[in-house]
């Protein structure tokens, strides 16, 4: 430790300026937004939870002692249903004696999966919408706008369903689902950064060298208008997961036999007074991974723009 | 002040006529009503007939511009599945989501706004860290998980409260609101009264806990903003009570974002509703909403649909109203 410090000063003396130089250059706002971060204890405590649910399901295989066949099925063991906790069952096993453990440890494969492709949804549709709002202004803005204000006028599990409805039940519809519910909330946020950006002293520059008006949008507003999309991102993924999970509870999201948590809880409801085990693992697991993306997501806030609400 | 009242209102037109087109079209959407509303095993001449006599061939705008005339006229049509009109169902309904909403927004907030206070106050300490994961644990959890969980333990392992409904069934209680707490209040009906609390106590707690954990996160980060405010310092400095100075220069100027939270939330526990409500056997909206959808009953979903919309809309118009009290500083124009 006391070595390296010497060197830097050594190199500090033998060449001024160059120190003052390279320090310029580490402290980027990235990186800057980095080190607030890591030293976030909370964020860091999300990011381990993330983590371990994400390398709970790459390895899935290794970690579970029951595995589904080809056609995502696992067996069933009528003879040992609804065992309480053991060694051999750490979380049980549920009606038809399927060891919850595993079927929880490859449900993190699906939670994970809603969560990212339903935010890359919002994402896509929402941030671009909000986007041409917010740059075009006028007409356009106002009819974009008014559309997401007549979808957030409705509860989102409320529209979620009704778009299940529409498209039928199911794991993918419901991804569809819950990512369109979220879409108003990224136009929303895209837009408004893109108005805050758009009156910079850079736009006008780059617009004064002649650049047209989709380059000065996608190569200079956008990218600095990321840090509010990259938090919304975080805590959308949590709210996509809790709302994929509620539509698997009332039986519209993932059918039987996808070992999705939301559907693992509903299945064993009736059951819940003389085994709780088959409600209470499931429902710790959606709490845990959506606490760690909610804990990031409120790292990355005071990380990446301390004044955002 | 009335002038914008007027614009607001004329601005709310059109989110809720684009509400109103979608609740129409969302049962096109959905598949064919005539189906829906003959059966299964109808044949198609019976749909036809159906179809001529709803007006279903006619043209989309013309359908629902009839559709607009019906529901401002209070028509909702009638539930496919029990037969009774739609308005007369929602009537019995509404009020129980209204009741346990109203329950749980007022726990929300005595609970909420203290815990935010004291964790701003007490800044980085051990309580306002405890406070902050508190609240984000609250808003992590599965909301019809936790109804579970309580109605396992507070209802069946402990017995302190009932597992269901809303009332005892051996109470009589005269319904006129369709409140119970008011309507057991107006006719001096004092077991009616308990009765209904001992029934509201568990949906209402868990229904409360996402607005709460909110309430509390929103009200910690405006008290913090407040607090290193020079006018607070100043009250401090011309020697006030703590006390005072935390509650009565503080705490007033902290509620704007709070407010805005509350309505936010408000709207959201109409989303909450319709878990709670399923689990503790609730006979309020979003129940009725829910079975609606999966029988596919669309007359009950689109009312549904409407009125959970409606009161979106006029929440979010009070919130934005009631600013102007909280911060005389804002000018309407």
């Amino acid at each position: 430790m006391s070595g390296s410090v010497a060197e830097t000063d050594l190199k500090g003396l033998a060449r001024p300026g160059t120190e003052k130089q390279s320090q310029a250059v580490v402290r980027s706002p990235f990186r800057d937004a980095m080190r607030r971060l890591f030293t976030n204890k909370l964020a860091i405590v999300g990011m381990l939870m993330i983590g371990t649910v994400i390398l709970v399901a790459f390895i899935a295989p290794w970690l579970a002692s029951q595995h589904p066949d080809k056609n995502g099925v696992f067996e069933a063991f009528p003879r040992n249903n609804k065992l309480p906790p053991s060694i051999e069952h750490l979380m049980g096993t549920d009606v038809i004696g399927r060891d919850m453990a595993s079927l929880i440890i490859y449900g993190a494969r699906i939670s994970l999966l809603v969560g990212v492709f339903a935010v890359s949804l919002a994402i896509l549709v929402g941030a671009t919408l909000g986007a041409i709002a917010g740059f075009a202004g006028g007409t356009v803005d106002n009819v974009i706008m008014r559309i997401m204000d007549i979808m957030i006028a409705f509860p989102t599990i409320l529209l979620a369903l009704v778009i299940v409805v529409i498209l039928g039940p199911g794991l993918f519809n419901a991804m569809v689902a819950v990512g369109i519910v979220a879409i108003p909330a990224f136009a929303r946020i895209t837009r408004a950064s893109v108005l805050g950006e758009s009156g910079k002293e850079y736009v006008m520059a780059a617009r004064s060298v002649g650049a047209g008006a989709r380059r000065v949008l996608w190569r200079h507003v956008m990218p600095n208008t990321l840090s509010p999309i990259i938090v919304a991102a975080s805590l959308g993924i949590a709210s996509a997961i809790l709302d994929a999970a509620a539509l698997g509870f009332l039986g519209l999201g993932a059918q039987p036999p996808t070992p999705e948590w939301g559907l693992l809880l509903s299945r064993n409801r009736g059951y819940m007074f003389t085994s709780p085990w088959m409600v209470f693992f499931p429902g710790i697991a959606i709490m845990f991974l959506v606490l760690g993306f909610n804990l990031l997501g409120d790292g990355l806030r005071d990380a990446l723009d301390p004044k955002l609400d | 002040m009335t002038q914008y009242l007027i614009r607001r209102l004329i601005l709310a037109i059109p989110v809720l006529l684009g509400v109103t087109f979608f609740a129409y079209s969302m049962v096109l959407l959905t598949g064919d009503p005539a189906y829906a509303l003959a059966g299964e095993h109808s044949t198609p001449e019976m749909r036809a007939a159906l179809r001529e006599k709803l007006g279903l061939d006619d043209p989309l705008p013309v359908q629902y511009g009839r559709f607009l005339a019906r529901i401002a006229k209070g028509d909702l049509g009638v539930s496919i599945i029990s037969r009774i009109p739609v308005a007369t169902e929602l009537r019995l309904f509404l009020p129980a989501t209204i009741e346990l909403a109203l329950s749980a927004m007022a726990i929300a907030i005595v609970v909420g706004v203290p815990l935010g206070v004291i964790a701003a106050y007490r800044h980085n300490s051990l309580t306002d860290l405890g406070t902050t994961f508190g609240s984000l644990v609250g808003v992590s959890m599965p909301i019809f998980w936790l109804a579970l969980m309580m109605l396992w333990i507070f209802g069946l392992k402990l017995g302190w409260f009932p597992i269901g409904g809303r009332i005892d069934r051996s109470v009589d209680l005269q319904v006129i609101t369709n409140l119970y707490i008011v309507d057991s209040i107006i006719t001096l009906n004092f077991p009616a009264l308990l009765s209904t609390f001992h029934h509201l106590t568990l949906p209402a707690i868990a229904l409360a806990t996402i607005p709460t954990a909110f309430i509390t996160r929103i009200t910690r980060s405006a008290m913090l903003d407040v607090l290193g405010e020079n006018y607070v310092r100043t009250a401090r400095a011309k020697g006030l009570a703590e006390k005072s100075v935390v509650s009565r220069h503080a705490l007033k100027n902290a509620m704007l974002p709070v407010i805005t939270v509350i309505g936010l939330q408000m709207g959201l526990l109409m989303t909450g509703a319709i878990l709670t409500e399923t689990i503790f056997a609730w006979p309020g909206m979003g129940r009725w909403v829910v079975n609606g959808i999966i029988a596919r009953n669309f007359p009950v979903v689109q009312a549904g649909v409407l009125v959970f919309a409606m009161i979106f809309v006029a929440v979010n118009l009070v919130v934005d109203v009631s600013y102007g009290w909280f911060n005389p500083r804002i000018r309407y124009n």
